[in-house]
């Protein structure tokens, strides 16, 4: 059994006078036990739409995302249901995900019932230590902390729900390249020892190139092309992923400036017609136009109509 | 040769904790050369944004400098409220991490360029718009005409970005101050930003402060990279050789922290703990707790910087990669 199923998955938002802008417009992705999966694409493509909708804080308009089986429902004023407390969420920001005047330790038990007194200091100081800080500091305020030191202690109150899946949202992006460096090995390794699952996401393919399994590119909501990490690393099928391997500045001193992709991600309320990249692609022909490219099934695949003929 | 555009001596800036004043910066010295992107790099407290504010007298209230910043023959450090002021937004400008929070949200983008040009050069009315029309598409935002008229709300944070810097180069400065300018942005709308700042000094002569934590992003454009830890420059010298041979451990382990295209499934190698703060430094060099060379004597002083080679300078007793360099250059003789 696949441990999260997203099927056909939509997710719009709805407006006051103007048509609803559908963030999240058919999406298909699965994540297996003890897998990463990482999720690409620029700011406004719907990767963080999705992650919410598939951790039910935002409810799909189609399409559906099981969990371990079961359909993940909304949550709403009650208590999850019990089925679903294993699926948990970390989001981007450790400064404002964590209650400033709220000590740690109640904040990472959130979730925890019916632990007093030396049960509960042992389980907090046991949650810490797994995220690499010393117990000591539970009864310290988020404040005490440093951004990367704020996202373990994000981390230590997912895990405390003993997680099947985690879905992480731009985890890293607001902390700096050493913090980045702990945060991600330990998500990953993490991962690997208790078999727990990962969603990704993330707009750095390089630091995606070191964690994942598998990559998923989405472009205005909709994935564009997956394969597993390297094989789509070293051949990316679709134009888009090619744009944003060649945009990663490296550092090797060398003094080259990054290429950048012209033009903007479309307003997805009025998204192109026919394949969803063509105003920014640079191989766009009169297909493009006329028919959208479709995301193949199987492991390997890329919406892009040259893409399938190379394939072929 | 002539004089650099600007040269720090010995700067220190204090700040006030509960154990008296603590030095955020301590004794940095540093020389940008007029049209030159000069990289400042290191972990987040630094103290490299401190540096930077000192320069146009922007640093919290209840910090003291001491030290010299002489830009273009006068001290900055010694100029007077209405001196910088004259200095601040004209002749050095800055542009900031967040392009959100740097931009007035309820005032359109043509007032809010506009009012910072009638301030420093006098110039009203449709000289004015003409100039910020120019400046706009200078930094390649389309449609400049239309985006006047519109709120800071209705781009996107590239775009924002572009804005932010339109502005700052609206008097013409010597030198921009780009403080973390792409971090808040996507790779892609950074790689946009990295070029834009590239051709500027190309076509313009500007020289620009590039402070980042990402070492990659200060590769692909500085010429020349300073990198701080602990309110010390560490290692400075050319951008290219220092970053395919850092000599300091610091400058290597912030690289090996890296995610990099070409090192695949390895795990990243993040620096052990994090920067020590202010008011509690370490004993003799700063970096020796996490610094996997470090030796008995790096306890006894703090280390100064040596030069290694014409205009290349590292502050480590040890030197654990020097003598790498030396071996494999040795090898490779024979």
């Amino acid at each position: 059994m696949t441990l999260l199923e997203v099927d056909s998955l939509e997710v719009q938002y709805e407006r006051k006078g103007q048509p609803p802008v559908p963030a999240v417009a058919g999406v298909d992705l699965e994540v297996d036990r003890g897998q990463i999966v990482a999720l690409v694409g620029e700011s406004g493509c719907g990767k963080s739409t999705l992650a919410r909708a598939v951790v039910g804080l935002l409810a799909p308009r189609s399409g559906e995302v099981r969990f371990q089986g079961s359909r993940v429902r909304p949550v709403s004023r009650g208590a999850r249901p019990p089925e679903q407390v294993r699926l948990q969420m970390i989001f981007q920001d450790p400064y404002s995900s964590l209650n400033p005047r709220r000590r740690v330790e109640s904040q990472i038990l959130d979730g925890q019932r019916g632990l007093r007194g030396a049960g509960k200091r042992l389980r907090g100081g046991d949650l810490l230590e797994r995220v690499g800080l010393p117990a000591v500091v539970a009864k310290r305020f988020p404040h005490e902390f440093s951004g990367g030191q704020r996202q373990r202690i994000a981390i230590a109150r997912a895990l405390a729900a003993d997680p099947a899946l985690i879905v992480a949202d731009e985890p890293v992006t607001s902390l700096d390249a050493s913090s980045q460096a702990q945060v991600t090995n330990l998500l990953a390794s993490l991962c690997r020892e208790m078999e727990m699952g990962m969603l990704f996401i993330s707009h750095d393919l390089a630091l995606v190139r070191h964690v994942a399994d598998v990559v998923a590119v989405m472009y205005l909501g909709r994935i564009v092309e997956v394969g597993p990490t390297d094989d789509l690393w070293e051949s990316p099928m679709h134009p888009y992923t090619r744009a944003l391997i060649a945009a990663v500045p490296i550092a090797d001193g060398r003094r080259q400036v990054p290429q950048a992709l012209p033009g903007e991600v479309p307003d997805p309320a009025r998204p192109p017609v026919g394949c969803r990249f063509r105003p920014r692609c640079p191989h766009a022909f009169d297909r493009c136009t006329n028919e959208p490219p479709l995301l193949g099934v199987g492991p390997r695949a890329a919406a892009c109509w040259l893409a399938d003929e190379k394939g072929r | 040769m002539s004089a650099p555009l600007l040269e720090i001596d010995g700067l220190r800036i204090t700040l006030p904790t509960r154990r008296g004043r603590a030095a955020v910066v301590d004794g940095v010295d540093l020389v940008l050369d007029e049209g030159e992107i000069l990289g400042v790099a290191g972990e987040s407290g630094c103290g490299k944004t401190m540096t930077a504010l000192s320069l146009v007298q922007l640093l919290p209230r209840r910090a003291q400098t001491e030290g010299r910043a002489i830009f273009r023959g006068t001290d900055l450090l010694a100029l007077g409220r209405r001196g910088i002021r004259k200095v601040r937004g004209a002749e050095i400008a800055v542009v900031f991490q967040d392009p959100m929070s740097s931009l007035h949200p309820m005032l359109s983008i043509g007032r809010q360029m506009t009012e910072h040009m009638s301030c420093h050069l006098g110039l009203k009315g449709a000289t004015a718009r003409a100039r910020a029309i120019e400046l706009l598409s200078r930094v390649r935002l389309p449609d400049p005409e239309a985006a006047l008229g519109a709120y800071p709300h209705q781009f996107s944070g590239g775009m924002r970005q572009r804005i932010a810097i339109a502005m700052a180069l609206a008097c013409e400065p010597k030198l921009l101050i780009a403080d973390e300018p792409t971090t808040a942005l996507d790779v892609t709308v950074q790689a946009g930003i990295l070029q834009l700042l590239d051709s500027l000094r190309t076509e313009t002569g500007l020289s620009v402060l590039l402070i980042s934590h990402d070492l990659a992003v200060i590769s692909s454009v500085a010429d020349r990279l300073y990198v701080f830890y602990a309110g010390r420059v560490v290692e400075a010298g050319e951008a290219a050789a220092l970053l395919a041979r850092p000599r300091h451990p610091y400058t290597d382990a912030l690289l090996r922290a890296l995610p990099h295209a070409e090192r695949k499934n390895q795990q990243l190698l993040p620096i052990p703990g994090s920067p020590p703060r202010a008011d509690e430094l370490p004993e003799g060099c700063v970096f020796h707790p996490r610094c996997s060379y470090a030796k008995p004597q790096c306890l006894m002083a703090r280390p100064a910087l040596v030069e290694l080679a014409p205009g290349r300078v590292a502050a480590c007793p040890v030197d654990p990669l020097g003598s790498v360099a030396v071996q494999t250059a040795q090898e490779a003789v024979r």
